[in-house]
């Protein structure tokens, strides 16, 4: 077979898995994150947990798609290789720049949150006036 | 140190200085998330609803007295009044960081010895301190 398209099929071979195990490492722990966004609603954060997932899974599949040409000149095992290592490179890249864009972005939804239904202010009281209803 | 979830705060303004009616107007137009209700410093009010302030106190520095007995005072008050609005929730956590709390402090009170001078003092009083 031509190597050039030995090649491709590598880099669909690599690629493909790549993008599933990291899809599915976000479905499970992204989930534990929104449950607690969301206060334990269970289908609330099952729902956004799919359509973060399925975001991720058509960004991820279009690139690797987008990005299978390659310039380079194959013609033996070594220029196969180092076109290989060239794309999959890229892909884990963004595939790591996504996650932990994701992971940020997730953290950042906890922590507003746990802000907003925070119970006291962050700072203690100079003084306490031990008779409390003043502030009727 | 009281653990009551805080509800509602009265927050004791200088009542005769245009730079702290501004303030509370742009406090009073933000989305609360804890009530907040403002009451002239050592007004007729402010004395006989909370007896136990130092009145004098509460007109050189902002004042922020919590139903759960709480008193804030200055930065910390200004943290309290940020904290109660929707959209400053986050503002108020990051000032009260240890190092941000000390500029909070330093700026308030620059603000709060020179807000005579920032601004018209005296004019269109509301109320009138006893």
């Amino acid at each position: 077979m031509d190597p050039l398209v030995l090649t491709y099929l590598a880099y669909l071979a690599l690629t493909i898995p790549i993008t599933i195990w990291v899809g599915s490492t976000l479905r499970r722990n992204g989930l534990v994150f929104l449950l607690d966004v969301f206060d334990g609603d269970e289908d609330l954060a099952n729902a956004v947990n799919h359509l973060l997932v399925v975001g991720f899974y058509l960004l991820n599949l279009g690139y690797v798609s987008v990005a299978l040409k390659t310039g380079a000149a194959v013609t033996d095992a070594q220029s196969s290789l180092e076109a290989l290592s060239m794309k999959v490179g890229t892909v884990v890249l963004l595939l790591g720049v996504l996650h932990l864009t994701n992971v940020y972005v997730l953290n950042k939804l906890r922590r507003r949150a746990h802000i907003t239904s925070a119970p006291r202010p962050p700072v203690a009281p100079d003084q306490v006036w031990l008779a409390p209803g003043a502030a009727r | 140190m009281t653990e009551r979830p805080l509800r509602r705060i009265a927050v004791l303004y200088d009542a005769r200085c245009n730079l702290c009616r501004a303030a509370r107007a742009w406090l009073e137009r933000q989305p609360q998330l804890v009530s907040i209700e403002f009451v002239p410093a050592a007004s007729p009010e402010a004395r006989a609803r909370f007896p136990f302030l130092d009145h004098d106190t509460t007109l050189e520095e902002i004042t922020v007295v919590g139903d759960d007995g709480g008193i804030w005072v200055g930065a910390k008050a200004w943290v309290v009044c940020l904290w109660a609005l929707e959209s400053k929730r986050g503002l108020a956590h990051r000032l009260s960081s240890p190092a941000m709390m000390p500029k909070a402090r330093a700026l308030v009170s620059f603000v709060a010895r020179h807000r005579m001078s920032l601004g018209t003092y005296g004019e269109a009083c509301d109320c009138t301190p006893a």
